[in-house]
């Protein structure tokens, strides 16, 4: 019994962690600058790889960094690109849905067709055991970084007067910007922070995980679901969203393993049927 | 009556219409795009000769129609075919091309799904005109292209990778259609022999699989197969699990507590990949022994040793010493691309081949300079011919008796490997997949 | 007058492409099959609602005919049309009413999810529906006799010449000025007296039945559905071609944005890199309407 409490808290922790590190970034950039970005998945892949090639010049720990560093530069581009060719938010999905197709494209021109991972690096680690279960240290620094990134967004939006201009451009942008607030600046650094932790993401992630063409599109739709069952609010909403699909779709693997395909659209429906701005929006749509 | 202004208006319209049209049919028309693919080197021949087969009178030019995976996770094995068809075509050009005619390459990508893939089916053979098709990774793409092949019935048509038993057992490739490679039942028998070989105490048997066609098929004839030669085997697990999840940690949590003395596991690129490394660090290979289907890949990217690795194709068999055929390609593959090649160029390398030695057969048995279409079907169907791999053997059915290579990993590389014969490994012509296993 | 227009532009295309040798013939069939799943996209685009789910009524007009044929084993056109219309319009019901109470980035994440679910069905139930590999589509009869080729592309043109009438009669009439008035300030027009929700419902219901159809003609000129038809990916080019019949001024402009979509992408395939030649076409005519709609 406490083999598969251990068995079990493990896959969820797991799996909570890599939603977790998908929407983060997702969250952060959509609430601030509601930009509905297709190529989210892209900067979490592009991430990993860039994590991959680095990690083996200058070490694990430090191939994370620079994989992260090396995204700051593709922050502002992004928000100049997509505010440039698109005014409308459906013009915006349009720019976002040509990058994704892009990206792929220079993945495969830059990356080749190959799978790029730092998992044997992160063997190197080791692994801890837990009541009879190895849990690799890798997903414990995983964890590692994802409450880092957590308690730095929480620091900047809780105590900067930037964070406050974020959380204000979020909840009001017209009220914001008739308050003074340049809100395409808070934008900008809104939507470069966001493909960072995205990007740092991908990064530590590619320590379990291989990347390879084609993924973009998958990690995409995690970051959405969780964004929507969080709702537009507090960080709160992300990780108690990621908390709640993983716990279900753990539980579908040991209990239901039929209806793991669709564990995750389930969990969505049925919050969205019952609160349709998500389980944590601070305005949630009344009727 | 119509006023001026809506007169004006409907020609305007009409106009438009036509253009639109007429400008549809420039853009998607008449592309004989000499294999336009960066960086490669594929002789250019000027695409003005009629591709109609005329019998009797030589070509001048073989446009070669390939379809397979350049993008998208699965490229890990179209790229590598794509790369031995170019070898190869060269290869033969400068050997003066199919009974004198030199091969233009044709590439189409993979992507898109089934209803795509006819689409690009029929471009090339209605629009630009190849002289043969090879194509195609995914079942689904070959299930759905082998109807449309045998519709048009115009051009020969070869599948050199997808597994799926339904072409053979739902007798899909009458006229055109064949297919140089194995099926799923191919390689579920030849790893549930190697694996009585080699563990010929096995009792308790699982299963991790993608649940999607592939997936189960691999499953279920590895899982009957054993069944049938080991009735007292007992199956305690059969896992699937959705395409592309990057996260196996509940699948290995569930099969250590199963503790099967074998896994059994079909996966392929990323899965296969993320499955290795998690399992490694977990533990899972030092109590459970995995048996990989169409493992190859596997063995580059970490695979521990003691695992059995179903190739269906590796580069050391037929030993490259003794057999040159197999010496010539490795050595050409290698130092062109840097690599050795893997199992999708061996099949790509039996559909070539099987295409040139079919037309080259054709024409000596009817005695023309250049056969029609029902002269190389004649002829595919009795074929016998050497590829890299193995010897292909086709048969009635369209479809390639081919055998397996079956091993232990070893440091990256296959070692204590067997090949399994095509008659054991593959069901006589006419009898069903399932039946033919429940006899084994 | 000028409603006749865009049928007349649509029905003149088609009639075009069939002299133009046998894969125009098909090429026109696909396209027009697949322009009506974008009609059904730009539809709901009217109202601001990004449905990435779409996909899943385009799988379902196919799938219906594909099952009747493999359980009815009926070729018929008249009964497959009647299936197609019928499950693509329940679904569509079903996607309106679940989706009654999102907007936005909820309505698509909820459309796609719902997509997503009956994709998961598609290829779970293996032995019902063929999975991944998908089930044949045979060659539809009316009455007994093989419509062919040119049935086909006939029924194509008339349904999409069809569909853009609606979309005339659907721009001048009220529904139209409502959904205009969602899209800008929903609470307002509903303060003006229109039942938000039931229009919502209707058109997901019209724009659900568009797509079915879509996907009943798509299947036919391909023989083959497969679970793909419903994945997001592909809604997502369906909203993507929506979006661009959305620059384009004709109501017509559904069958223009698929024809351009699908001819980029089969002639992408030649290439090495696919996607960059589809995104470098997507940037390219998202800056084109920039410059030329400065705002």
């Amino acid at each position: 019994m406490a083999g598969f409490a251990i068995s079990f808290l493990i896959s969820f922790y797991v799996f909570f962690l890599n939603i977790l590190m998908t929407s983060l970034g997702m969250a952060f950039t959509y609430g601030v600058t509601r930009i509905l970005n297709l190529a989210q998945g892209t900067f979490f892949v592009l991430g990993g790889y860039l994590a991959s090639v680095f990690a083996w010049q200058i070490g694990l720990a430090f191939g994370i960094a620079a994989a992260a560093a090396a995204s700051l530069a593709f922050g502002p581009l992004f928000y100049l690109y997509v505010k440039a060719l698109g005014r409308t938010e459906l013009e915006q999905l349009f720019a976002t849905y040509a990058l994704l197709l892009i990206g792929e494209g220079l993945f495969k021109l830059v990356f080749g067709n190959g799978n790029y991972t730092t998992a044997s690096l992160a063997d190197g680690l080791g692994s801890v055991e837990v009541l009879g279960q190895q849990v690799p240290y890798s997903y414990l620094w995983g964890g590692a970084v994802a409450a880092a990134l957590l308690a730095l967004m929480y620091l900047l939006l809780a105590r900067t007067r930037a964070g406050l201009y974020m959380r204000a451009v979020r909840d009001d942008a017209e009220m914001a910007s008739a308050l003074g607030i340049n809100v395409r600046e808070v934008g900008l650094s809104a939507s470069a922070l966001g493909i960072l932790i995205t990007a740092a993401s991908g990064a530590a992630s590619s320590m379990w995980q291989a990347f390879t063409l084609g993924l973009s599109g998958q990690i995409l739709v995690y970051a959405f679901a969780s964004l929507v069952v969080g709702g537009i609010g507090d960080l709160l909403g992300v990780v108690a969203a990621s908390a709640v699909i993983s716990a279900v779709r753990t539980a579908a693997v040991f209990l239901y393993p039929q209806l793991e395909l669709v564990a995750i659209y389930l969990v969505v429906i049925a919050v969205l049927l019952t609160r349709p701005s998500g389980l944590f929006a601070r305005h949630a749509r009344l009727a | 009556m119509v006023s001026r202004r809506d007169a004006l208006k409907i020609g305007a319209s009409f106009v438009v219409g036509l253009g639109l049209g007429a400008g549809l049919a420039s853009i998607i028309s008449g592309r004989p795009s000499a294999a336009s693919q960066s960086g490669t080197t594929t002789s250019l021949s000027p695409p003005t000769s009629s591709s109609a087969t005329q019998t009797g009178q030589r070509k001048e030019v073989f446009k070669l129609g390939v379809v397979t995976f350049q993008t998208g996770p699965a490229s890990i094995f179209g790229v590598p075919a794509l790369n031995a068809a170019q070898l190869l075509v060269d290869e033969i050009n400068k050997a003066g091309g199919i009974l004198g005619a030199q091969i233009q390459l044709v590439v189409r990508d993979e992507s898109g799904g089934p209803d795509k893939m006819v689409a690009v089916y029929k471009e090339l053979v209605q629009q630009v005109g190849v002289d043969a098709y090879i194509g195609l990774i995914s079942s689904a793409d070959c299930l759905a292209v082998a109807p449309v092949a045998e519709d048009i019935g115009t051009t020969l048509t070869v599948f050199f990778d997808c597994a799926t038993k339904q072409l053979v057992d739902q007798g899909m490739m009458k006229k055109v259609a064949f297919r140089t490679g194995g099926t799923t039942v191919t390689d579920g028998v030849s790893l549930a022999k190697y694996v009585l070989e080699v563990m010929p105490d096995v009792k308790t048997v699982a299963g991790l699989n993608q649940d999607y066609a592939y997936g189960h098929d691999e499953w279920d004839d590895f899982k009957n197969a054993l069944l049938a030669m080991k009735p007292d085997v007992q199956i305690v697990g059969e896992l699937f699990t959705p395409l592309f999840t990057s996260d196996y940690s509940a699948q290995i949590s569930k099969i250590l507590d199963l503790a099967p003395d074998l896994l059994h596991t079909s996966f392929w690129g990323p899965d296969l990949v993320n499955f290795i490394k998690q399992a490694s660090a977990r533990g899972l290979f030092q109590k459970v022994k995995v048996a990989f289907a169409r493992g190859e890949f596997g063995l580059s990217q970490g695979m521990p040793d003691g695992q059995i690795v179903e190739g269906p194709d590796y580069h050391a068999f037929p030993d490259p010493r003794a057999y040159y055929v197999n010496r010539d390609f490795v050595n050409a593959y290698q130092s062109r691309f840097g690599s050795a090649p893997s199992y999708p160029a061996y099949h790509m390398a039996n559909a070539v081949l099987g295409v040139k030695y079919a037309i080259e057969t054709a024409a000596a048995v009817e005695n023309v300079a250049w056969p029609d279409l029902s002269a190389v079907i004649h002829a595919f169907e009795r074929l016998a011919y050497p590829a890299p791999g193995q010897y292909i053997i086709m048969a009635p059915n369209h479809n390639a008796m081919e055998g397996a290579v079956v091993g232990v990993s070893k440091g990256g590389d296959l070692e204590k490997f067997k090949f399994m014969y095509p008659a054991e490994v593959n069901p006589p012509v006419g009898v069903p997949s399932t039946q033919w296993i429940k006899s084994l | 007058m000028r409603g006749w227009l865009s049928p007349i532009a649509i029905i003149t295309a088609a009639t075009a492409a069939y002299f133009g040798g046998p894969f125009l013939r098909f090429a026109a069939v696909y396209i027009l099959g697949w322009s009506l799943a974008v009609f059904g996209a730009w539809l709901l685009l009217r109202y601001g609602l990004v449905n990435f789910g779409i996909g899943a009524s385009y799988a379902l007009g196919a799938y219906a005919a594909g099952l009747i044929y493999k359980y009815l084993h009926t070729a018929d056109l008249a009964v497959h049309l009647l299936a197609a219309v019928g499950a693509a319009g329940a679904w569509g019901a079903l996607n309106g009413a679940v989706g009654i109470k999102t907007r936005g980035i909820y309505y698509s994440l909820l459309s796609l999810s719902l997509s997503m679910v009956l994709y998961g069905v598609l290829v779970k139930f293996y032995t019902v529906t063929g999975g991944s590999d998908g089930l044949y589509m045979p060659d539809p009869r009316l009455l007994g006799v093989r419509i062919g080729t040119a049935g086909l592309l006939a029924l194509a043109a008339l349904l999409a010449a069809a569909w853009a009438a609606l979309g005339e009669v659907f721009g001048r009439s009220y529904a139209g000025h409502v959904a205009a008035g969602i899209k800008i300030n929903e609470l307002r027009t509903s303060a003006l007296g229109a039942d938000v929700g039931r229009h919502i419902l209707i058109s997901s219901v019209l724009a659900s039945i568009a797509a079915g159809l879509g996907g009943l003609i798509v299947g036919y000129s391909t023989s083959h559905v497969s679970p793909d038809f419903a994945y997001w990916v592909t809604s997502g080019k369906m909203v993507v071609g929506g979006l661009i019949a959305s620059f384009l001024p004709w109501t017509w402009g559904f069958v223009a944005s698929a024809a351009l979509y699908q001819a980029v992408e089969l002639y992408s395939l030649q290439f090495a890199y696919p996607e960059l030649v589809v995104g470098g076409l997507l940037l390219a005519i998202l800056a084109a309407w920039r410059l030329y709609y400065r705002r």
